[in-house]
């Protein structure tokens, strides 16, 4: 599924990007480099990083997204960065564990 | 580019100068010097300097167990200050001469800034152009507003990219790594490639902004091979080995929660390149070179 579609299902709010991309699996880390070394391509990335260093990676290595967790919001600066590289950005009240909990659920594995 | 022999204190220094009073006691100097990360505080009375305290009179005061003593008792009272107009050049010769670690700048006997050797060693990377291309590296610099078309007749060659990073900027990290990912997507290189040169350029780029205090990444494309070179100005690895062992890092306790200082950046290059070198000398720089190669055929 897209993340948009994604999105609707858990209720979860786009602030970036169009939410096109098929989402094929997830990884849940705040560690950037571990993400850029476990990371795949179309993954949706789960954190509370809210820095505009996030979308460097999620671009760079060609994520589906991020969705930032626990009621977290982004600043501008990462808001805008997201708009430009063209990364999809959501926010979910939810704790990590929990979504990715719901992600599961959904077919997201 | 403002010409070096006019560059001057004023163009250096820190202006938001953090200051102590004489009668505050040492163990006030020793956490405002720890929670501001700083190493000197020159001393106020109202308006006028009066001395200046640093790390070396808070080791004293420890090892006398005299932290509950007055600022006044310990402090420096012969300040060498600086004017703001004078030229960096007479002011690296007063930081060999001397030997200590920042100035106070007074104009008009007011204090109106600060300038430390990190200050002059932090902003230079961006008024120098540091030349690291090395010798027999065939490539044209590539100008950025050259026509992309034009690409064709320098691949063969080899064209040649210069970021300047500067060390503690988070806001412009990642542009090495994106802008070669960019470029790399528009000559349509193998997919996988962009990939594994677009973390590793990352990462050597992370490792600049969070562990230096700057330098410059040469990225050289050519039909071949894609390869990176990442140079910075200090402080150096004192132990490389260590450095390489993943999960081993010396990211500071606010670069880890960014979420950086993983210590998974130099295995994350090394696993991703076809070749790697690292090289460091403590208080020079560091240097990573590493290269991709672009199998024939590919794309």
């Amino acid at each position: 599924m897209t993340i948009r579609e994604l999105a609707e299902k858990l209720n979860l709010k786009l602030v970036a990007g169009n939410g096109e991309k098929e989402v094929e699996g997830g990884i849940a880390s705040d560690l950037l480099s571990y993400v850029m070394g476990k990371g795949k391509e179309d993954q949706i990335w789960l954190t509370i990083q809210i820095h505009e260093n996030i979308i460097a990676v999620a671009s760079l290595l060609g994520l589906a997204g991020i969705i930032i967790a626990d009621g977290k919001i982004p600043g501008e600066g990462t808001v805008k960065s997201a708009e430009k590289h063209n990364v999809t950005l959501c926010l979910a009240k939810e704790k990590v564990f929990e979504l990715s909990g719901k992600l599961y659920e959904i077919g997201v594995k | 580019m403002v010409p070096r022999e006019k560059l001057k204190v004023k163009d250096f220094m820190t202006r938001d100068v953090i200051t102590i009073s004489p009668d505050q006691t040492i163990d006030d100097a020793k956490e405002l010097m720890k929670n501001k990360g700083i190493a000197g505080l020159p001393v106020i009375n109202g308006e006028q300097l009066v001395g200046i305290i640093t790390i070396s009179d808070i080791i004293t005061a420890l090892e006398k167990d005299k932290l509950k003593a007055k600022v006044l008792e310990v402090m420096t009272k012969q300040v060498i200050v600086l004017n703001s107009d004078e030229t960096i050049k007479e002011t690296l010769s007063r930081f060999r001469k001397y030997k200590i670690g920042r100035f106070p700048v007074l104009d008009n006997e007011k204090i109106v800034g600060i300038i430390s050797i990190g200050d002059i060693v932090h902003k230079l990377a961006n008024y120098m152009a540091i030349d690291q291309v090395e010798e027999g590296s065939k490539g044209d610099f590539w100008d950025t507003n050259e026509a992309w078309e034009d690409y064709d007749n320098f691949l063969e060659k080899g064209i040649v990219t210069k970021y300047e990073i500067m060390g503690g900027d988070f806001t412009k990290a990642g542009e090495a790594a994106s802008g070669t990912k960019q470029f790399l997507q528009h000559i349509k290189i193998n997919k996988e490639i962009i990939r594994r040169c677009a973390i590793a350029t990352f990462e050597v780029e992370m490792n600049i902004v969070i562990h230096s205090n700057g330098g410059n990444i040469l990225v050289l494309i050519k039909d071949t091979e894609i390869k990176v070179i990442a140079q910075d100005i200090g402080p150096g690895i004192p132990d490389i080995a260590r450095a390489m062992v993943e999960g081993f890092s010396t990211a500071g306790d606010e670069i880890r929660a960014l979420g950086f200082g993983a210590g998974m950046g130099l295995p994350n290059i090394k696993k991703n390149v076809d070749e790697f070198s690292i090289d460091s000398t403590v208080e020079e720089g560091t240097r990573v070179e590493f290269t991709i190669f672009i199998p024939k055929g590919l794309d």
